[in-house]
């Protein structure tokens, strides 16, 4: 057993020695220990803990790489912060990698120097993952993903009811009996991606997305196989089981001969698909992606949908999902969205990139074992809704939604979360 | 030339070469392969410029007076070093020029006046400058002492860093008061070689990577287009 440890352990330093490349030798030098990220970060400002600064954070395994890779590291261990990768380093890394970091980004760019913190925090998940100590409960996420399709692993005939029940729905809904939600459909544009939350517990926000869908004759279907845009392996840095998530994605557009994937409200699924899919296949896309908040804002634009702001006249908030925004890019779109959908809406502060996460980011939504400090970062999150005094928060990303939910009853915030699907739907 | 020459000269060629090999494995970017939203080029251009002010990073607006002592160190620190590095070169660098120093005979001028007043003036800014710089170090390396948060994130390294720096750039200032000194330049050339030796071995070497992780940042900001010059929210 201990040799199998040894063993682990050195398959973690391997693993380290095989990813230095540029970016990741950058961010493992640049930390100055200027100490003044941690009124950046959520876990620090909720939990006043040095542990959770966002350098001891990337101390943890920058201290490893020194030990093992620097001069002075090999030959005098204590000048330098050193960390052997022994029991004791291992625990703390489970327990702040894991269990203190949502890898929202929002230090990167306060940091003094802009040092990248979740890529190193995500290396040493990855070491984890080399020496077999991923979390059980997110770990059991990515295997029922990899096994049945979809994290939730939901059974092909459960989707199919589920989406026949939203077909006699939606038929309802728009008054049309021809009226469908394309079930792998060949010969469309567009492969529409889902969080298996949806069909499980939220499945009026396929509804939704299809009454949209509906409206501006969108040519597209949902596979009965692979519809789940989540990759929790991204998350739990298993490179291959994030690579197989996506190609399967992939696979399944060309199967149907759509040539545009649409990234359901899933930010990490979004990031995922979008920015290291690529990379993890080592190879462009043969067809292309567009997320949906992307692709509504479009329909407004073109008018391909017509919402009326006068059917929505509470106050409605925006929360920006760091995966999509901060780490994505699409920042403005659901803004144009909801001014376009809603007749009153303010702003959180901080905003857009500076947003905090809502707590419930890089896969803390998945492990059971940090559900307490999961709720108590996200007071941060329930008083920036507080504040706006608005009674809908609109946010594309269901586990988002989730945490939203969950802080909503918490805290007693008494507000209706709400997918910008959703509240397109809703003005139409 | 002295021994203190030879010493810093080898010190210097030393922590140039330890720097050039670091600076050469990161030149070589990992392919990126996904499809950009934005530019590369305006994110780092943003990562370089707008991002770095006060106006822009928590670390600096929610703790100005550290920021703003870091910064005056860092270019006390660089002020040092040009001194230093024209000490180097020019045997009688700021000393006026006074018709005595002929190339050739083994002392060199760095001449930019032969008016006293205005070379002891300026030698005196120097010193009030660097004195301050200075100061600015032994405040942050009180603060890494004495704040809880920041002693927990410090290690050995940390703290001999910044004595280093700190004391060299006092020298440099002690120099700029006391040229004729026997002991001020030999002290300083001691002091700019263990700091050259040293440099290479711990978080001083932050010289290379900070530039190496601005270009990181912007790129990855500036290729998703989350960074923009053009960005008028910016
Ligand atoms: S990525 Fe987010 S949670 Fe992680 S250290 Fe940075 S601010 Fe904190
Ligand atoms: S702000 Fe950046 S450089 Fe300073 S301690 Fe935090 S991570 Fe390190």
């Amino acid at each position: 057993m201990q040799e199998d440890l040894t063993e682990r352990k050195q398959k973690a330093l391997d693993f380290l020695n095989s990813h230095l490349n540029a970016k990741l030798i950058t961010a493992l030098n640049s930390c100055v220990h200027c100490g003044l990220c941690g009124t950046s970060c959520q876990y620090y400002i909720a939990l006043k803990e040095e542990k959770y600064m966002p350098a001891a954070k990337v101390d943890l395994v920058a201290g490893i790489y020194r030990r093992y890779h620097t001069f002075a590291g090999k030959v005098f261990p204590k000048l330098t912060g050193t960390h052997e990768l022994d029991d004791e380093t291992i625990d703390k890394m489970v327990d702040t990698l894991f269990g203190a970091c949502t890898m929202c980004g929002r230090c990167v760019a306060h940091c003094s120097v802009g040092v990248d913190i979740p890529f190193v925090v995500r290396t040493g998940r990855m070491m984890l993952q080399q020496m077999g100590l991923v979390p059980k409960s997110i770990q059991s996420t990515v295997d029922a993903a990899l096994n049945t399709g979809n994290n939730m692993a939901i059974s092909k005939q459960d989707f199919i009811d589920t989406i026949t029940w939203l077909n006699d729905d939606l038929q309802y809904e728009v008054n049309d009996d021809n009226a469908t939600i394309p079930l792998n459909q060949s010969g469309v544009k567009m492969l529409y991606t889902v969080n298996p939350r949806e069909p499980k517990f939220f499945p009026l926000s396929i509804s939704a997305i299809a009454k949209v869908f509906y409206l501006a004759k969108e040519s597209w279907t949902l596979s009965t196989d692979y519809y789940d845009i989540t990759n929790y392996a991204y998350f739990v840095g298993d490179e291959e089981g994030a690579r197989v998530i996506t190609e399967r994605l992939v696979n399944e557009a060309i199967k149907y001969g759509a040539d545009t994937i649409i990234l359901g409200e899933c930010g990490h699924g979004s990031r995922a698909m979008r920015w290291e899919g690529p990379n993890w296949m080592k190879e462009k896309y043969p067809v292309k992606t567009i997320t949906a908040v992307e692709l509504l804002a479009q329909y407004i634009r073109d008018g391909r949908i017509k919402p009326d702001k006068t059917k929505i006249t509470d106050l409605v908030t925006i929360h920006d999902p760091c995966n999509l925004v901060r780490n994505g890019g699409v920042i403005e779109e659901q803004r144009y969205i909801v001014n376009a959908c809603c007749s009153n809406f303010v702003e959180m502060n901080p905003n857009r990139e500076d947003n905090f996460c809502c707590g419930g980011g890089g896969g803390q939504l998945a492990m059971s074992e940090y559900n307490e400090r999961r709720m108590k970062i996200g007071k941060i999150k329930a008083d920036q809704i507080r504040a706006t005094g608005a009674k809908i928060v609109v946010t594309p990303c269901h586990n988002c939604v989730d945490q939203l939910n969950s802080i909503n009853l918490e805290y007693k915030l008494g507000v209706t979360i709400k997918t910008i699907a959703e509240i397109v739907a809703d003005a139409l | 030339m002295t021994i203190f020459h030879w010493l810093l000269i080898a010190a210097l060629v030393f922590c140039f070469v330890s720097c050039l090999r670091w600076f050469l494995k990161l030149i070589k970017q990992p392919k990126d392969y996904a499809d950009p939203k934005g530019s590369v080029a305006d994110g780092v251009t943003f990562s370089c410029t707008k991002a770095m002010l006060p106006t822009h990073k928590e670390s600096a607006y929610l703790h100005l007076p550290t920021y703003i002592a870091g910064i005056i160190y860092h270019i006390g620190t660089f002020t040092s070093i040009i001194l230093l590095l024209l000490q180097l070169i020019f045997t009688n660098f700021m000393l006026p020029y006074t018709g005595n120093c002929e190339m050739g005979d083994g002392t060199s001028c760095f001449i930019f006046s032969s008016n006293w007043t205005f070379v002891v003036y300026l030698r005196l800014f120097f010193a009030v400058a660097l004195a301050v710089s200075s100061l600015c170090g032994v405040a942050i390396l009180i603060k890494r002492f004495t704040n809880k948060e920041l002693k927990a994130l410090s290690n050995i390294d940390d703290y001999l860093s910044n004595i280093f720096v700190t004391l060299f750039q006092m020298f440099s200032a002690i120099v700029m008061v006391a040229p004729y000194s026997t002991w001020t330049q030999p002290a300083l050339f001691i002091m700019g070689t263990i700091l050259f030796i040293y440099m290479p071995l711990g978080k001083l070497r932050h010289v290379i990577y900070f530039l190496s992780a601005r270009y990181q940042l912007g790129a990855f900001y500036g290729k998703r287009g989350v960074w923009s010059m053009k960005n008028k929210k910016h």
